[in-house]
């Protein structure tokens, strides 16, 4: 009886193993088609946007939901001004999140502005130590190929890696930069200038 | 008295490349920002002033396929350091597919104006004597401005002097003024479109290029596949 006792308890641990770690497999694998689903569905909507033919506020009405659901925009911020971040009440904090927010909707906008034969292309999506990793690759139609990384933290994007650039990272350095040389509400003034640059330079064309 | 000075920073600045650094690995280091900067902005007011708008009109008036063939051209003039990088770096397969897209390009691609081994698969492996240095260890490195030429470090100098001698010694006396010429407007027109997305997206474009250089550099070490968890690691600082 004891042995058949111990024979059980042996079967129910392993049972448990089993269950976890296909537990886990599956959550993962759940979690890989989700991020990847989330990539295609962005390129799909900046390929419709560039093609819809509308003007930059238009384009910038159909992307900004869209920014809003996949990136992960009060880390983008919180590590896009280092040790600022800190120094900055709540209220000022979500300010500048809202700020960079517009930023970022703008940037897409800006850069993603007319069709002529782009295409994007799924290559992979890895699991690095604290979140997975979409990689695509952006075919222009001069057939120039740039690769985009997708960085995820949870379930959403929190940097951009074009060729090895980390979006992030040129975004630190260069917040980090102005803040050093001119001042925290410098870079508010800069930010809404290019804002506002992006939307300018789309009435000029 | 100034270049003097300047030349004696610059001179001591690179005898100290190979000096062993501390911190991070393929982190951005900039202790001679002082100088960077001032020899940064003079360059960017020629490069605004007078071979922006040059290439802008070269753009305007040549054909791609002509950019392509010049660019082509120039680029398999120095393939053959990426060649021999590539062997220094014990990738022979690496070595061997720049060395056979040096033979197709010459001879089939009509003296490398076209990029023969290109469309048949033969890619550019993109090595050279900094990224070489990097796989032997010096992977921390001092930022340096080369006036003119644009962001470089104690590293890459050299790279940067044998990119700039290479089409000189090849073709010798057929290097003209005008050709040189030719090779510098057709670069310059060939990154218009990456420095105006700079200039769009920048609000400190000396910080913001000294940042995209570093990137690129480490991307091209690792051969276009840098460690993801880099990616994630580098911000443990701001949690």
């Amino acid at each position: 009886m004891r042995l058949h006792l111990r024979q059980l308890s042996r079967v129910a641990v392993f049972a448990i193993v089993v269950l976890w770690v296909g537990g886990v497999n599956a959550s993962a694998e759940v979690a890989a088609e989700e991020v990847s689903l989330r990539i295609d569905r962005f390129h799909a909507l900046l390929l419709e946007v560039m093609q819809s033919g509308h003007a930059f506020d238009g384009r910038v009405v159909r992307l900004a939901p869209v920014v809003r659901e996949l990136f992960d925009v009060p880390t983008i911020s919180r590590i896009s001004l280092g040790r600022t971040w800190k120094t900055l009440d709540d209220g000022s904090q979500h300010a500048f999140s809202m700020l960079l927010e517009e930023l970022i909707v703008a940037t897409y906008a800006d850069r993603f502005e007319s069709f002529s034969g782009q295409s994007f292309h799924r290559q992979s999506t890895d699991f690095a130590r604290r979140g997975w990793v979409v990689k695509t690759e952006l075919q222009k139609s001069d057939g120039e190929r740039v690769t985009l990384d997708y960085y995820f933290r949870g379930e959403k994007v929190f940097n951009v890696v074009a060729d090895g650039v980390s979006d992030l990272s040129l975004r630190r350095a260069d917040y980090n930069s102005v803040i050093k040389i001119e001042g925290y509400e410098q870079l508010l003034s800069h930010i809404r200038e290019n804002i506002a640059d992006r939307r300018a330079g789309d009435a000029d064309d | 008295m100034q270049t003097t000075r300047t030349l004696a920073i610059l001179g001591v600045m690179l005898m100290s490349g190979c000096a062993s650094l501390e911190g991070p690995e393929y982190a951005v280091y900039d202790p001679y920002e002082s100088v960077n900067r001032p020899i940064d902005k003079a360059s960017d007011w020629v490069d605004r002033k007078a071979l922006v708008p040059v290439a802008r009109g070269y753009q305007k008036v040549t054909p791609r396929w002509f950019r392509a063939g010049v660019g082509n051209f120039f680029s398999n003039l120095r393939e053959i350091d990426s060649a021999l990088n590539g062997l220094l770096q014990g990738k022979p397969r690496s070595a061997g597919t720049d060395l056979a897209r040096v033979l197709i390009n010459s001879t089939v691609g009509i003296g490398g104006l076209l990029d023969v081994a290109g469309v048949n698969g033969l890619v550019h492996q993109e090595e050279d004597l900094g990224q070489t240095l990097a796989v032997a260890g010096i992977t921390r490195t001092r930022y340096v401005y080369l006036p003119f030429i644009g962001p470089s470090s104690n590293r890459d100098v050299p790279t940067a002097m044998i990119n700039a001698a290479l089409p000189r010694l090849i073709l010798g006396s057929v290097y003209t003024w005008w050709v040189g010429c030719l090779d510098v407007i057709n670069a310059r027109a060939e990154v218009l479109s990456a420095t105006d997305e700079r200039d769009a997206s920048a609000l400190d474009p000396y910080a913001f290029t000294r940042e995209a250089y570093y990137q690129r550099r480490k991307f091209l070490i690792f051969d276009g596949d840098p460690p993801m968890d880099d990616f994630f690691d580098e911000f443990d600082d701001e949690e």
